[in-house]
């Protein structure tokens, strides 16, 4: 019963707020859009079936080739070389102005993510990056054998899931790419942390549909519930992700599951180092009720400008 | 058990001769700053209370990842569970803190054995790299130091002969004397310029415990053992950074990380590095064990070593090594220079592998590293290798 | 099975691909070289320094020479070569100064290995490491494992003492980073705070993008002989030995292709009781000092980029793109003649 997902996705800009010393800050973004109008950061959640195909569709209002690459994925690309031979974009990109269509076959349940392939350490760094989610086969979220992340007997049945999308935000980057100016890479110097587009205090506020940022880090989960972290780092940094003093079960990493039926190489953590491009799914719980702040332990990362707290951090509760 | 630690500022030193205002924990009534903070070692199943007087002008609390149940006891109030304090809404201390001049306490019982950390829970982008970060070393209940000496309890393979605990640090000057000055720190300017191994920079790492002109960094982490002797390190990533650990010699099996041993059952997960990568706020336990390739004056080096006066030895003015090929034996050394080999044993450094990490402010030797030394059987006394012997690490 | 092989310490230059030269330091190969010639190859040392291949069991004679730096004859730091990794080693074959010995300019030393564990590892001089390392005196090394002198195995190759870990091609994907100050100031006889490390060139065997996809053995790359691109037929299994011998950590990525971790630091990846610890990962996250053996399935023909997934990085002297990028090539079967040796 294998499905075509099909969507479109709007290479477009906006603006996104971050915590400033007196009060947000705009900085232009880039991003991926359900819509034509805003973009937002991260992009929208895609999400499959084991065996689906999606077939995305990719309209780009920027004013430089964009693409869509699927780390992970079995699609073999096709790069876009200039006439030295040299690199354009990882795969076939949309123009300004232009549309590309993307055909992935979502063969493996897992965290994924989708980002551009073109000149990616601006694109990405802009925002143009997104998670994507492939369910297993015989997923059912109301049925609670089938509630997984991989399939049964891999350790990633859940009562709950949280996406924690990890990057870093340059502003003088931000503001040259927007601007058109030259970006110098060796000056690439992050000014904040974020979780799923935003920066703490942001992280833990509510979700915007429709917004720029849309996505909450935060959630509230009853105790003695099992919640799956899926964890993608989109940025260019390492981080640290501490998960509130709890023991979390590493189930996955890059979407590969850790448990087969000869093998139980899961593994617990209180802290986890997740490199750029890296995923990770944990399983956590607390029996006891408790707010629980996850962040990076790397520390420097959890400021805004010169204040703790702020940046990469997002709070758990688990309650009553 | 019943602790109590006095948060307050005080001074360490490196090499070069800088003095770096730190914010340390001390376990002495009265006595000076420590950094890394006084290393607690507990057992598992027996309860502790940690009772902290905060001398620093900001908040202080304390945090202890990796265990359980942890309860504080704020100022005037009662037993509770932790949790993260806020102010309208938002976070101010990821756990009950001790007010300038102040007082907190905490109690959990350690439900499980490992290597794990503590740490400030308050500004902890300031606090943890000013020094306010220590380790701890839970027992296994089954523990014993003469007839049950393991990391994780018997059968779980971690049985040792010596143990060590390097605790990876990093040091900006210009945050210490903002915090110093009482000024902001700048987040976006931080470049560290000294690099630590449980507090100090080497040549100092490789000092004993509690030398007199190191009042404020009583841990060495100078390793010692002997041949075929099995040593357990436990490193420990202290501060913001993570750091590739490198002991010359050998590899090491890796079995436990962040106090979780590396078994699912029956099924074992450990495995062999020669670098270990030491994440930031994580523990890595590993076993080293050095055996050898059986070189002796009557079975020797195929190689003939040409006159050393035609090669260098001790450029510094100084050297560790013996002079010769063979464990146990002293041999000629060029006139003039300096040899800190105490009986003909061999040296092999144990360093980050991000080399510029090496120094001193810049200079060449310094920084994160110390040696693992292998001296001659029967060289060693009992005491060598022991975690909080004398107070030492 | 014995081997003799001589390096010679000297310094060089390299070329990156903005045009910009970078004066190094490093290891020249004067095995077989007369000794009345060997001084002729001052200034030749190569980034990367010579493949040391050798067999487990073989009886292995390294002599370094350390014929000088014509580019600073005032320098008279000695050489060492420390076998990164080698597992039970003496400080007298470790190649660290203050713990054994080092070379001085115009003298030589030989260091004996009786490599007993097969894999990928690293050489590297230990004089001023941070410097030296940086300026270039670093090489890859290869032990081969002795299923493969195995008449039954004969023309194979293997990672490991293990028929199920055989593979069609290898490659060396050495990563380090290059900072211009740095050489720059060793160069003009001025002192360098290493604290100020900032790299503006991130290469792969010693060039970065494109310089990494052009073949091996470039004229215009004479002191950067290593290719960094990776080709196989459609069907082949490649190895990829990564090498981490930079300062920062790296998190490398294939565009399509998965890697099957089978070695970390020269160990195949197995549990204390022989469980096989193998695994898939889309990442390579390898700190420095740290070598990872990956397996990959040449899918499909095509072209398969290749990159350091901070995407920064990507970049010589800030510019895209460049630096620690680089691209699988698969061909057709039989596209490809067989590998003469590791990298070709």
């Amino acid at each position: 019963m294998a499905a075509v997902i099909a969507r479109d996705l709007w290479a477009t800009s906006s603006n996104a707020s971050f915590p400033g010393p007196e009060g947000a800050v705009s900085v232009p973004v880039w991003g991926y859009s359900p819509t034509p109008g805003q973009c937002q950061v991260p992009g929208p959640l895609l999400e499959a079936m084991q065996g689906d195909t999606l077939q995305v569709t990719l309209h780009n209002t920027l004013p430089e080739p964009v693409s869509l690459i699927w780390p992970g994925q079995a699609v073999r690309p096709v790069p876009v070389k200039d006439t030295n031979g040299r690199f354009v974009s990882f795969h076939r990109h949309a123009l300004p102005g232009g549309t590309f269509i993307y055909t992935v076959n979502a063969t493996r349940p897992g965290t994924f993510r989708y980002e551009s392939g073109s000149n990616p350490a601006v694109q990405v760094q802009m925002g143009l990056s997104g998670p994507l989610i492939v369910r297993p086969a015989g997923f059912s979220p109301s049925d609670p054998a089938q509630r997984t992340a991989y399939g049964p007997d891999t350790g990633s049945d859940f009562d709950a899931e949280l996406l924690l999308v990890l990057g870093e935000v340059d502003s003088r980057l931000h503001t040259a790419a927007a601007s058109g100016s030259a970006v110098d890479l060796r000056a690439f110097a992050p000014d904040w942390w974020v979780v799923g587009g935003r920066a703490y205090p942001d992280t833990v506020a509510p979700d915007a549909p429709g917004g720029v940022q849309p996505l909450s880090s935060a959630l509230t989960v009853q105790a003695g519930r099992r919640l799956l972290i899926r964890c993608i780092n989109s940025g260019f940094q390492t981080h640290a992700l501490y998960l509130g003093g709890l023991a979390g079960r590493v189930i996955a990493e890059d979407g590969y599951p850790l448990m087969s039926p000869t093998l139980d190489a899961t593994y617990s953590r209180h802290t986890l180092t997740v490199a750029p491009g890296q995923s990770f799914d944990i399983i956590l719980t607390s029996p006891d009720p408790g707010e629980f702040y996850l962040y990076d332990r790397e520390l420097l990362h959890c400021v805004n400008g010169e204040r703790f707290p702020g940046g990469m951090m997002t709070r758990l509760t688990f309650a009553v | 058990m019943d602790l109590h630690l006095w948060a307050k500022a005080g001074f360490i030193t490196t090499p070069d001769g800088n003095s770096i205002h730190v914010w340390g924990l001390t376990d002495q009534a009265g006595g000076p700053a420590r950094v890394p903070a006084p290393l607690l070692i507990l057992r598992q199943g027996e309860a502790v209370t940690v009772n902290l007087t905060n001398l620093l002008p900001e908040p202080v609390s304390l945090l202890f990842p990796g265990q359980q149940g942890v309860e504080a006891l704020p100022e005037g109030g009662a037993w509770e569970p932790v949790r993260p304090q806020h102010e309208g809404g938002l976070l101010t201390s990821l756990a009950q803190a001790a007010p300038p001049g102040g007082s907190v306490s905490y109690r959990f019982t350690p439900q499980r054995p490992g290597t794990f950390l503590y740490e400030s829970g308050s500004n902890p982008p300031v606090q943890v790299p000013m020094g306010l970060a220590g380790a701890v070393v839970i027992r296994p209940a089954d523990y014993d130091p003469v007839s049950n000496r393991t990391a994780y309890g018997a059968g779980t393979g971690t049985e040792y002969d010596r143990e060590y605990l390097l605790m990876t640090g990093e040091i900006d000057p210009d945050m210490h004397l903002a915090v110093q000055e009482g000024r902001p720190v700048d987040f976006a300017a931080y470049r560290p310029r000294y690099w630590t191994l449980n507090g100090r920079c080497a040549p100092d790492t490789m000092l004993p415990d509690d030398v007199a002109v190191l009042p404020s960094q009583p841990y060495g982490a100078m390793i010692m053992a002997e041949p075929g002797e099995r040593v357990l390190i436990r490193y420990v990533g202290g501060s913001t950074a993570n750091h590739p650990l490198h002991p010359h010699g050998n590899h090491a099996r890796l079995v436990a990380v962040d106090g979780h041993l590396l078994r699912n059952g029956t099924a074992d997960l450990s495995h062999k590095r020669f670098t270990v990568l030491v994440g930031a706020g994580q523990t890595y336990d590993s076993l080293f064990d050095w055996t050898g390739l059986g070189y002796t004056p009557s079975n020797p080096i195929p190689t003939v070593i040409p006159n050393v006066r035609n090669l260098a030895v001790g450029d510094a003015g100084w050297t560790m090594w013996s002079g010769t090929a063979y464990l146990g034996q002293k041999g000629d050394l060029p006139i003039g220079v300096v040899s800190y080999n105490e009986m003909g044993e061999y040296h092999f450094m144990l360093h980050s592998h991000e080399e510029p990490q090496l120094t001193n402010w810049g200079e060449f030797p310094g920084g994160l590293m110390t040696m693992l030394a292998i001296f001659p059987p029967g060289s060693l006394g009992p005491e060598v290798g022991r975690l909080g012997h004398g107070g030492g690490m | 099975m014995r081997h003799d092989v001589r390096y010679g310490a000297t310094d060089g230059s390299v070329q990156m691909p903005d045009g910009t030269r970078h004066y190094t330091f490093g290891f020249a190969d004067l095995t077989g070289v007369p000794e009345n010639r060997i001084f002729s190859r001052r200034g030749e040392a190569t980034l990367l320094g010579p493949l040391l291949e050798v067999t487990e069991g073989d009886d292995l004679y390294l002599t370094m020479t350390n014929i000088g730096l014509p580019g600073r004859p005032d320098l008279d730091d000695s050489h060492t070569i420390h076998f990164h990794g080698f597992p039970n080693q003496i400080p007298l074959y470790d190649g660290v100064p203050e713990l054994s010995l080092s070379v001085p300019v115009g003298r030589d030393f030989t260091y004996y290995f009786k490599p007993r564990d097969p894999g990928t590892y690293m050489y590297h001089c230990h004089f001023e490491p941070v410097e030296h390392i940086q300026m270039g005196m670093i090489g890859p090394v290869i032990v081969r494992p002795a299923l493969e002198r195995d008449p039954a195995y004969a023309g194979r190759r293997f990672v490991y003492n293990d028929p199920a870990a055989e593979f069609d091609r290898e490659f060396f994907v050495f990563l380090t980073e290059l900072d211009p100050d740095v050489h720059a100031n060793i160069e003009g006889v001025q002192e360098f705070d290493w604290t100020e490390y900032r790299p503006q060139y991130y290469l792969i065997n010693g060039r970065a993008y494109p310089d990494t996809i052009r073949r091996n053995g470039v004229p215009a790359l004479r002191q950067q002989p290593y290719s960094a691109r990776i080709r196989a037929n459609a069907g082949d299994r490649v190895l990829l030995r990564f090498v981490n011998l930079g300062f920062e950590q790296h998190a490398m990525q294939i565009l399509g292709i998965p890697f099957r971790v089978v070695g970390l630091d020269a160990q195949a990846v197995r549990g204390a009781g022989g469980e096989d610890l193998t695994h898939l990962r889309d990442i390579v996250y390898i700190g420095a000092g740290q070598t990872v053996d990956a397996l990959v399935d040449a899918p499909a023909p095509g072209s398969y980029p290749f990159f350091n997934r901070g995407y920064h990085k990507l970049a010589n002297a800030g510019q895209w793109p460049g630096g620690m990028l680089t691209e699988v090539r698969v061909y057709p079967p039989g596209g490809l003649d067989p590998q003469a040796h590791p990298n070709g």
